[in-house]
């Protein structure tokens, strides 16, 4: 059985993030910096005080009101007219000594959406180039409010994205142009997102791979890294991505299909593109299946050496936590 | 009642921030203790961690949140909690705080630090909900004066006594934040010394100082650029009315090297003798 070039192992590319060290994620203020300095207000002058009594409703009350007026996906005036019905007729908040409640109001409502999209951005730079700094805007804003935040932190948000691109045509995420592109690379930058937070665990080495009798080999079954990741593309994401990483300034490609597998080693995150047997005797494997039922429907694709070959390099690439 | 609860005196510390990693792990430069924004190291088993294991034993560490969401009418998110006491118990963090504010409510997170209404049903309400915080970490809760842009009509006393009263009512700490106190003085026309004169100094645990960005008619707590003078004589006083605690500088936004940082939150020393 002959074995097309391209079967042979592809040379790892590192780039889990475009730092050496992640962001930032937890802080108390977006890190845009200037606050609201995005908002549109520059108040100069106290404006006409509020005639509207003042209201003291109970905290649960003051607080509905609040995030639905400071969440609200237009402006703070909207938001505080759409949330006014939860209080009924009245002043919630005060005038302060230069700028009125409305805008003091629009300190939070612009800070809610700076620090998420924010919070994206960092998550997907890829897709931020690929769309332009206000289009992946808008795309974040969208996504924040279709599918806002319910967990108190934010390192498992970035998710979002590509729940939001996995609907259907008709759904909020289909209107996105290329929209199947930028779901499989949403699913690429989400998966080195993962990679950075799995948990190390020691991993599998070539001496304890060549010490199984190769009688018994057909038996095995791997557990994989907690890092790794096996991933099927509709689009040539990874080369996409590299591109963006090298500055060679990258256009949407067509459709193709690719596969890489996205891992951590030590403190590196590493990108390794497949050949798609090599994904389905991955994926087989990581479902549990020995390896001899892994291999049963490519045997009369494969070639012995090259499978051994690829056990050496996902090996040393630490792929796989232990052997049983 | 004993200095800053009887937690140690750390010194001059400052928040650790992911472009200093490198330079710590390798350099391993002197400075008193680093804070840990907790949220960053929950959620993850993996380089953060690492990192994290890593300068935990080489330095104090004190855990520092934002997601507590104390002052939320939610309930209090009970796996945040295990967590947070977790990653308290893996880096031995001295002591654990958060900010006087709410998160979100009906599972809707803002993620940001949202201000509350100084109502005798909220004072009730936070400490009853820190008086489970603390039952939960087996230690005093530290709590920090948040920066703030709205009041509320509905207030009925001023925040300095509301935590105050907090502290009297839970024995909980403060985290005292000089440069909240100065923007949210700037933002509601209140003189910081008389924010400063109210509050029982004994509770203080520790100081925060920080840049903010001044818009004229506003300013926002954005941890950015040195700091100014007025927030550096705001600790003068502090320190000056017997509250002698840990000091730890914050910069979130365009953070400079770390021998920058550390220069900048080593001219507290200026303000103390």
């Amino acid at each position: 059985m002959s074995v097309r070039e391209e079967q042979s192992q592809p040379a790892p590319v590192e780039g889990g993030s475009s730092e050496e060290f992640e962001t930032e994620r937890a802080s108390a203020t977006p890190k845009g910096g200037e606050g609201c300095d995005g908002c549109d207000h520059r108040a100069t002058k106290p404006r006409r005080k509020s005639r509207l009594p003042a209201l003291n409703p109970p905290l649960e009350t003051t607080q509905h009101w609040f995030i639905e007026a400071i969440t609200h996906p237009g402006t703070i005036e909207s938001g505080m007219r759409k949330a006014q019905k939860i209080v009924g007729r009245g002043r919630v908040v005060t005038d302060g000594p230069i700028l009125d409640a409305v805008d003091r109001m629009r300190i939070y409502h612009y800070a809610y959406r700076a620090r998420l999209v924010e919070c994206l951005a960092d998550d997907y730079p890829t897709i931020q180039y690929a769309m332009g700094a206000d289009r992946f805007e808008r795309l974040a804003s969208d996504v924040i409010d279709a599918l806002p935040s319910r967990k108190a932190n934010l390192n498992g948000y970035g998710r979002v994205v590509i729940d939001y691109l996995q609907r259907g045509p008709g759904e909020d995420g289909g209107r996105v142009p290329n929209r199947r592109f930028y779901a499989d690379l949403a699913r690429l930058e989400w998966a080195l997102v993962e990679a950075v937070h799995a948990a190390p665990v020691p991993a599998l080495d070539l001496p304890a791979l060549q010490a199984i009798p190769i009688e018994q080999w057909g038996d095995v079954r791997f557990t994989p890294s907690a890092s790794l990741r096996i991933l099927r593309f509709d689009y040539p994401v990874n080369r996409f991505l590299q591109h963006f990483r090298e500055d060679k300034v990258p256009s949407i490609p067509r459709a193709k299909t690719t596969a890489t597998a996205v891992y951590r080693q030590g403190f590196a995150v590493w990108r390794m593109d497949l050949d798609l047997n090599m994904v389905d005797l991955l994926d087989a494997l990581l479902r549990g299946e020995t390896l001899g039922a892994a291999l049963a429907p490519l045997e009369d694709r494969l070639d012995a050496s090259h499978v051994m070959a690829w056990f050496m390099a996902w090996v040393r690439s630490g792929f796989f936590a232990t052997v049983r | 009642m004993s200095a800053r609860l009887g937690f140690p005196d750390l010194g001059i510390g400052i928040g650790l921030r992911t472009p200093h990693y490198r330079h710590i792990l390798d350099e391993r430069p002197k400075i008193g203790w680093f804070e840990i924004l907790s949220e960053n190291y929950m959620q993850t088993e993996g380089r953060p961690m690492m990192i994290l294991d890593q300068i935990a034993e080489r330095y104090p560490i004190v855990m520092h949140g934002v997601s507590m969401s104390i002052g939320s009418t939610d309930p209090l998110d009970t796996e945040y909690l295990r967590e947070l006491v977790r990653l308290r118990d893996r880096v031995g963090a001295r002591w654990v705080s958060d900010h006087l504010c709410w998160t979100g409510v009906h599972t809707h997170n803002s993620h940001d630090l949202l201000p509350m209404p100084l109502t005798e049903e909220a004072l009730a309400h936070v400490a009853d909900r820190v008086r489970a915080v603390q039952d939960l970490l087996g230690a005093p809760f530290i709590l920090e004066n948040p920066s703030t842009y709205v009041e509320f009509a509905g207030s009925t006393m001023p925040e300095w006594e509301f935590l105050s009263r907090l502290c009297e009512n839970t024995g909980c700490g403060l985290l005292l934040d000089v440069n909240n106190v100065y923007v949210s003085s700037r933002n509601h026309g209140f003189h910081p010394h008389v924010y400063l004169d109210a509050l029982p100094m004994d509770r203080v645990v520790q100081f925060h100082v920080a840049g903010h960005t001044d818009n004229g008619d506003h300013c926002v707590d954005t941890h950015i650029g040195p700091v100014i003078k007025p927030v550096w004589q705001l600790l003068r006083y502090a320190w000056k009315k017997g509250a002698n605690a840990s000091i730890l500088l914050e910069w979130d936004a365009e953070i400079p090297s770390f021998d920058e940082v550390r220069a900048d939150a080593l001219r507290a020393r200026r303000y103390l003798s």
